[in-house]
């Protein structure tokens, strides 16, 4: 084992601001995926049938492809076509459709799984659709899809190691780096698990009492 | 005033409805006169809940008319035009309407008081604190003043019930619509909704009934309507359609929830 204390605290500081690229581009594309999965549930429930249709193409899309994929046709693929995009842009993008596509099936999932007695009596009292939605579906639905929500930022805090693949200096590039000038492999990438962790336990923790919560109603 | 000569206040006239391939409507004509208490009876089915639904247009229509104080539900006929309401128009159209589910479908998420002053804040756009009076009056009338705090879930079904009726009466409709409000209850919490039920009859509410209760049809509704396979069989007055009933259906239909214990073959199969 090649570890050593002094190379582990002089790659700290690296590692550090690798962590907030990654904190950042984590905080930046679930806030982004949260308004898309917000607009892309309520299509996907909605009673227009192309609205649907189109909703329902964008999810099938985004779940079928390895974000990897995703990212690296927006960064290599997309100048070809004339559109040139800055790295933090390209990861941005990517990471926020990806998780958009499947924070749209746990809004969906969280509006569908509210009595649907609840929209016909809103109805009933002459309130609009959208009324009903906002005031009666959706503030019931949130409560149940608060647990996968935590869960779904999570994996994208992981996921967005992949964007190391495209010259961004997240945390695990920052790792690599260290790595390198150190030819020392296990001590940066100690602090790379660390800053990982205690990035994503919050989360973790967030969760399961968000789940101990809901079972508990 | 006398209700025989009352202004109509629902107007049904050759209502179709089909579900895909099924006609669960054909053809229902059906009028309601302001004040009348009218219950409607016929065997699981026989599309009593699709009409009530219907008459506020949840669930729309294929052909027909329905009028509610003269204005028409659902589809407006300007000369030979017939055109679908807009939304809004129908937004507007359901607030005459009051409508209690057999689920009692209370907002979860909101207090008994919050629940009965939604509609009338967001849709009647009333000031909150004239709500909060409106929705206090309601809930005293059906008996749950000391409840306005407490979460539907914290309520039993016949309470639920009763709050949900205060919310469609807070409304203020002229007509209230109630779709088998006694059938989810526990037998013993039966009576205090039925004893609300009878207090807005005595009020004068306009009331359309689908209930299984016969005690409730003998003895409040001026009229009892019996439905059977998407059709009006018969109607007339409790006694009259009750104890002597003249289609060979009605007369079905009443020996087996009248007496079905007295029916031939009941005793038997034991």
């Amino acid at each position: 084992m090649d570890f050593e204390f002094g190379l582990f605290v002089k790659s700290l500081p690296a590692l550090l601001s690798g962590a907030w690229m990654t904190a950042e581009l984590s905080v930046l594309s679930i806030a982004a995926g949260l308004v898309i999965g917000l607009i892309g549930g309520l299509a996907r429930v909605s009673r227009v049938a192309t609205i649907r249709a189109m909703a329902s193409v964008y999810v099938t899309l985004m779940r079928a492809m390895p974000l990897l994929v995703t990212l690296l046709f927006l960064y290599y693929g997309l100048p070809s076509a004339g559109l040139q995009l800055d790295a933090f842009t390209v990861a941005l993008l990517a990471l926020s459709v990806s998780s958009g596509a499947y924070l749209t099936e746990i809004v969906r999932a969280g509006i569908q799984s509210i009595d649907p007695g609840q929209m016909r009596a809103a109805r009933s009292l002459g309130m609009s659709y959208g009324r009903a939605m906002q005031r009666i579906i959706l503030p019931q639905a949130i409560r149940s899809v608060l647990p996968p929500i935590t869960n779904e930022a999570i994996t994208l805090l992981k996921n967005t190691s992949l964007v190391s693949t495209i010259a961004l200096t997240d945390l695990l590039r920052s790792g690599l780096e260290v790595m390198t000038w150190q030819a020392n492999t296990f001590s940066p990438f100690a602090g790379v698990a660390l800053f990982y962790l205690l990035m994503t336990l919050p989360l973790l923790w967030l969760n399961s009492f968000l789940e101990r919560r809901m079972r508990l109603r | 005033m006398e209700k025989a000569i009352a202004p109509l206040m629902v107007q049904v006239s050759d209502l179709r409805k089909s579900f895909g391939r099924t006609e669960v409507l054909k053809g229902i004509n059906l009028d309601v006169r302001r004040g009348e208490v009218v219950t409607i009876i016929g065997p699981s089915g026989s599309g009593k809940s699709t009409l009530l639904s219907c008459l506020n247009f949840l669930e729309p229509f294929d052909h027909g008319e329905v009028l509610v104080e003269g204005q028409q539900i659902g589809f407006v006929r300007t000369g030979r035009m017939v055109r679908r309401m807009s939304e809004r128009e129908l937004n507007d159209v359901r607030q005459k309407i009051g409508i209690v589910f057999q689920q009692y479908n209370l907002f979860a998420h909101m207090t008994v008081l919050e629940n009965v002053i939604e509609a009338p804040i967001h849709v009647r756009r009333m000031a909150r604190v004239q709500a909060i009076e409106l929705a206090r009056r309601q809930l005293a009338k059906v008996g749950l003043a000391n409840k306005e705090g407490a979460y539907p879930s914290e309520l039993s079904g016949g309470q639920q019930q009763r709050v949900a009726i205060a919310r469609a009466l807070a409304m203020e409709p002229s007509v209230m619509l109630f779709d088998e409000v006694t059938s989810a209850l526990d037998p013993e919490l039966v009576g205090e909704v039925l004893a609300v039920l009878r207090g807005l009859a005595r009020d004068g509410m306009t009331m359309l009934v689908v209930t299984h209760e016969m005690s409730f049809a003998r003895e409040v509704s001026d009229r009892v309507v019996f439905m059977d396979g998407g059709l009006v069989v018969e109607e007339g007055r409790p006694d009259a359609l009750l104890m002597h009933p003249r289609h060979e259906r009605t007369k079905a239909f009443l020996r087996r929830t009248l007496e079905p214990a007295l029916e031939p073959g009941a005793i038997a199969e034991f």
